[in-house]
């Protein structure tokens, strides 16, 4: 009687961890099904060994993890402008890949309109990756590795763009980062201290508009009054609707992970939490089209400076970025014959 | 011999006839002929690639729905039976309507496949959204035109519904480079220009009626 009750207490915490929510309680629904059982793992994988193989660039030199390192947030730090194949320098900062279940349009612009259609835009690009959709399927029919993991993802071998695309669309959705002092002291895990509060109390006063919380973004375009950049002459989400609004705007970026995922702005002109919050106190707000979000003056003393970036500093998610199960796949990119030679 | 090929000829109809297949074509044109890809024409205009997607093709008795076929089709000049599309044949109309290029809603699904496929290379991947229709060659100057756009201002798609009895749809390309070689060489994205030649298509095509 009692092991038949242990019995099934072992298959209703089975049922439960399959029905299991990927995400905390106070995050919204996100736009895509998210589905992690363990059916899907293999197609995960997949995705994973693709993100990571150099393969899908034009001289197997370039990976997407080039420029979005898990150790970043899936960003690119250090470099303002992301850079590509033949050390080419790009127009835009790499931004973080993280809960991308939420978003809805993708890149600074909006430019991408679903996860699956995104990687076709670096992996054409000339200056990043260079190569074209034909050849990357070539490759990875021709490649070893690749029929086998197919097959072990989709139930065939069978290799052909859409299953590539989903493959990585399925491990991106899995980089939700929810794991920070902020969602500690959110599910009363944790408490922030004397300053970390008095900064939340500054964030949501003056940020929480647009870097709403729990994702830190409304994922809206929005005009911060950042001068235009004199090289790349950039005008962001003008680009894709060529309506004179939306001239200057970039999409919100969230603030997860902020403190990995320097520099900072579209065009990574900032190197420093404290050069953004300075922007934001000084804003030239001649420009026609600037957030009304900005209308208020931002007035922070340097205490609330200092306030202000501790709470941020908060939302930096150390499991998440120690993940490992996020990083390089040495055991399948790493073939024990791959080693050898 | 040719008895041979008669016999043949004759089986063929007659398999097609039972099997219930027949097909209506899309016909790109040039001075009134078929087109022919890479040749020089009189007005020293050759056409090197046209391609385009045809999709919901709808055959219709007054108003009534005779045939259906939802999907998309993408039609290249330079393989001709991609420009037909298989209907029965038992079947009679007088009006046919199809679209020109992709919705808005299946350019918002992500990765497809098939026709559909972005290897195709009717896909930007700079932004996303189908191109409804390539035309490229030269007259005098080299012309490219990718007619695409699926969001509002630019939305190219579009619906054409015309008269229709016999199984031939044309597609006058000279009559259209004509009116926008006079405007503009290249249209690579979507535009208010894009949207003029996106109505300018779609009003040129005709039927025998």
């Amino acid at each position: 009687m009692k092991n038949g009750l242990i019995i099934s207490l072992f298959f209703l915490c089975i049922a439960a961890s399959n029905i299991t929510k990927h995400y905390p309680n106070y995050f919204p629904k996100p736009n895509y099904e998210l589905n992690f059982s363990s059916n899907t793992y293999d197609l995960t994988q997949l995705g994973r060994a693709l993100f990571y193989d150099p393969i899908l660039s034009a001289n197997n030199t370039i990976s997407c993890a080039s420029c979005h390192s898990p150790y970043n947030s899936f960003a690119h730090t250090d470099h303002a402008l992301s850079h590509g194949i033949h050390d080419s320098i790009g127009k835009r900062n790499a931004p973080a890949l993280i809960n991308l279940a939420w978003q809805k349009e993708l890149m600074w612009d909006g430019a991408i309109n679903h996860l699956d259609v995104q990687a076709l835009a670096p992996i054409t690009h000339p200056g990043e990756m260079a190569e074209s959709i034909e050849n990357v399927i070539d490759k990875l029919q021709n490649k070893k590795l690749y029929p086998p993991l197919f097959k072990k993802a989709y139930g065939n071998s069978l290799i052909n763009s859409q299953r590539m695309l989903k493959a990585l669309t399925q491990f991106q959705l899995t980089l939700i980062s929810d794991n920070s002092k902020y969602d500690k002291v959110r599910q009363s895990e944790d408490t922030f201290s004397v300053q970390e509060n008095k900064g939340y109390k500054l964030f949501l006063k003056h940020c929480n508009s647009c870097h709403t919380e729990p994702l830190f973004t409304n994922y809206k375009f929005e005009n911060n009054g950042l001068s235009i950049d004199s090289q790349s002459m950039d005008l962001g989400r003008f680009n894709i609707t060529k309506i004179s609004k939306d001239s200057m705007k970039f999409k919100v970026p969230t603030l997860r992970n902020v403190g990995y995922t320097y520099p900072y702005m579209h065009d990574g002109r900032f190197k420093k939490l404290s050069s953004v919050i300075n922007h934001y106190t000084s804003v030239n707000k001649e420009y026609k089209y600037i957030s009304k979000e900005l209308d208020h003056k931002i007035l922070l003393s340097s205490n609330d400076k200092s306030d202000l970036i501790s709470f941020l500093i908060t939302l930096n998610d150390r499991d998440f970025i120690f993940n490992p199960q996020n990083k390089f796949p040495r055991k399948i990119l790493l073939q024990p014959r791959e080693i050898s030679n | 011999m040719k008895r041979c090929f008669l016999v043949i000829l004759w089986i063929n109809f007659f398999f097609s006839d039972i099997l219930g297949q027949s097909h209506i074509k899309f016909e790109p044109t040039y001075e009134s002929n078929p087109l022919i890809l890479d040749s020089t024409y009189s007005d020293q205009t050759k056409i090197t690639s046209i391609r385009f997607y045809i999709g919901h093709v709808k055959l219709l008795k007054d108003s009534q729905i005779i045939f259906e076929q939802p999907s998309y089709q993408l039609m290249d000049a330079e393989f001709p039976e991609t420009l037909t599309i298989q209907t029965p044949t038992n079947i009679s109309y007088n009006k046919i309507s199809f679209s020109l290029g992709i919705d808005s809603a299946t350019n918002n699904q992500g990765a497809l496949t098939g026709d559909l496929d972005p290897q195709n290379g009717m896909y930007w991947t700079w932004q996303s959204g189908y191109i409804n229709l390539k035309l490229e060659g030269e007259s005098k100057q080299p012309f490219t035109y990718h007619i695409g756009g699926y969001l509002i201002p630019f939305n190219t798609y579009r619906t054409v519904t015309l008269p229709m009895t016999f199984n031939k749809v044309y597609l006058p390309i000279d009559i259209i480079l004509q009116e926008i070689l006079a405007v503009k060489s290249k249209i690579m994205s979507p535009c208010n220009i894009a949207m003029k030649f996106a109505d300018l298509l779609s009003e040129s095509f005709f039927t025998d009626l």
